[in-house]
């Protein structure tokens, strides 16, 4: 009877280890299939003959351009709000439809997104298909990521620090912004940080709002068009059948690294911080 | 009360604001399509013609193909989900599962457009071989790829349904005699259903809206699918495809966001259902 039991334990552990296979076989097959294709010229120099030769700077930099302006637009407001929904939201009515409408905001499907920044800001605000567009589609789009994880790391401060600092006569403003945003910092930061990880490999946001398979060279503000590393690698690999393999896989190696470099960045860095706390 | 306290209040209402916007758009965009060519057909009917005169847009096929491709993500995701996330929450040390949770949260961070280049390249052959089929893109490999994209979702909060049963349970449990499965299939998994529901409608949402991958990999044929071996188009790779070509303020433009309005009430829904089913499970 006991082995009966322990064969459908040994079960559980087979389906963990089947399920975490395929994503860890998937990021090592794909850095060993990109090295090849990846060369001092490939990253540092412009396409040429439609990007089937030269390198993809200008989509490196893109993407680099929509992190910056990313960074820029959602900050301010998600950190702005997270705060709000943690320290300040009173308990009523209004406060649970924005607390819905954070989690509906969360679930909406990213090219939904796009036709949302196409209409708004390509059309309606006049930025045309540029990277102010893009980014600020981008923005919307981990608005409710950079909410969730600046609420989450305020909830993480002990609440008797806000009460010490209010008992000395600090206002409320004072006792979040001096004594309980310092301690949540590390918590904004990487959130962010993931945020931002996950912008950077969106594509169907930008499909629409201004990115380019092939330009001959790099954005110059915010108003131009621009090439980035996940719109590079969609046309490589379906819309044009003279591009070698070689090349696609360097894009995705090289997409990929960064998006997973900010990832395990941003998640080494917590858990050290974690540690260190004294509280 | 100071102004930065005002501004941050200003930021809060900003994420009410957008939302609401999103949704504005969405039927402000929609409403010439629909107020000219809004019938019951568009939902049921599978022919899609943008070009032909007159143009014909039903998008029954694209919603159908969705539900299948999410269908077989689920089914192939929900039992290794579930059997991952009682691993990590009552058979492994912490040491251990702390490992495994910093795997899938590598997997949540491959960007879609990843996955579909791999799908391509590996599993659309792979299945095209296994089933004896003229082509692997089709409405199954996206789905197949779908379960492993959604299996972060699922895994952790399915875990953290489970780690919050309460201990007692466990105890009287083993108090009773049972042992350690009897009291995890028996006692805790039933307990934490309701959360696991949630994580499966979560799931379902993330899945319903994935547009890269299905992109790529479903196959993209317009007509109403009649397998899930059939190459097949879901409603985000309509939008996605087309979007490009189709001139602005055309009738198809605005068809495109009638479908990208009808995309949005869905995961609205799945994820309201998710939603009340964690609000429910506190207030108990």
């Amino acid at each position: 009877m006991r082995t009966k039991y322990q064969a459908r334990e040994i079960a559980c552990l087979l389906a963990l280890f089947l399920t975490v296979l395929p994503p860890l076989a998937a990021v090592l097959y794909i850095f060993v299939q990109a090295l090849p294709g990846i060369s001092f010229e490939y990253i540092f120099s412009m396409p040429a003959r439609r990007g089937i030769e030269g390198g993809i700077l200008p989509a490196i930099v893109g993407t680099l351009w929509l992190m910056f302006g990313t960074t820029l637009a959602v900050l301010p407001i998600g950190v702005g709000a997270g705060i709000y929904l943690a320290e300040f939201a009173p308990n009523n009515r209004l406060t649970r439809l924005l607390e819905m409408a954070l989690v509906n905001l969360a679930g909406v499907p990213s090219v939904v997104f796009g036709l949302f920044g196409y209409t708004i800001f390509v059309i309606m605000l006049g930025f045309g298909p540029s990277i102010l567009s893009a980014s600020l589609t981008l923005a919307a789009l981990t608005l409710p990521l950079v909410v969730t994880a600046t609420r989450q790391a305020l909830y993480g401060v002990p609440m008797s620090f806000r009460e010490a600092s209010l008992s000395l006569g600090a206002t409320r403003w004072q006792t979040v912004s001096t004594i309980i945003m310092p301690c949540a910092r590390t918590g904004v930061v990487t959130g962010t940080l993931l945020a931002l990880a996950r912008a950077a490999g969106e594509t169907a946001p930008i499909l629409i709002t201004g990115a380019a398979f092939a330009l001959p060279n790099l954005p110059r503000s915010f108003m131009s068009r621009f090439m980035a590393l996940p719109y590079h690698l969609y046309i490589s690999v379906t819309q044009i059948p003279a591009m070698p393999p070689e090349r696609m896989w360097a894009t995705a190696g090289i997409l990929l690294f960064l998006v997973l470099a900010m990832q395990v960045g941003a998640t080494i860095w917590r858990e050290q911080e974690r540690r260190k706390k004294q509280w | 009360m100071p102004y930065q306290q005002r501004l941050v209040t200003l930021a809060g209402y900003a994420v009410l604001l957008i939302t609401a916007l999103i949704f504005v758009f969405l039927v402000q965009q929609s409403w010439p399509f629909v107020r000219e060519h809004g019938s019951l057909v568009f939902f049921t009917g599978d022919r899609w013609l943008p070009v032909s005169l007159p143009p014909v847009f039903q998008i029954g096929g694209f919603l159908v193909s969705s539900g299948i491709i999410t269908g077989v993500a689920i089914i192939i995701g929900v039992p290794f989900g579930v059997l991952a996330a009682i691993s990590l929450a009552e058979l492994l040390p912490p040491g251990v599962s702390v490992i495994f949770r910093s795997i899938f949260e590598v997997t949540a961070g491959i960007p879609s457009v990843v996955f579909g280049f791999l799908g391509l390249k590996i599993v659309a052959p792979a299945v095209a071989g296994l089933f004896n089929l003229p082509t692997g893109l089709t409405g199954f490999s996206a789905g197949l790829v779908l379960s492993i994209m959604i299996l972060p979702t699922l895994v952790s909060l399915s875990e953290e349904a489970l780690r919050a049963v309460p201990r007692e349970y466990a105890e009287a449990s083993y108090a009773l005699g049972a042992n350690r499965w009897q009291t995890i299939w028996r006692v805790i998994v039933p307990s934490a259903r309701g959360g696991i529901g949630a994580a499966v409608f979560l799931a379902m949402g993330r899945a319903i809206g994935e547009t890269m991958t299905v992109l790529m990999i479903a196959g993209g044929r317009l007509a109403m699918p009649t397998s899930i071996f059939d190459p097949m188009r879901p409603i985000t790779a309509l939008i996605a495809s087309e979007v490009n070509n189709a001139a602005r303020n055309s009738i198809q433009y605005h068809a495109l966001f009638t479908a990208g309005l009808i995309l949005f009430m869905i995961t609205f829904a799945v994820n309201a259902i998710a939603a009340s089913v964690i609000v429910g499970k506190k207030a108990r």
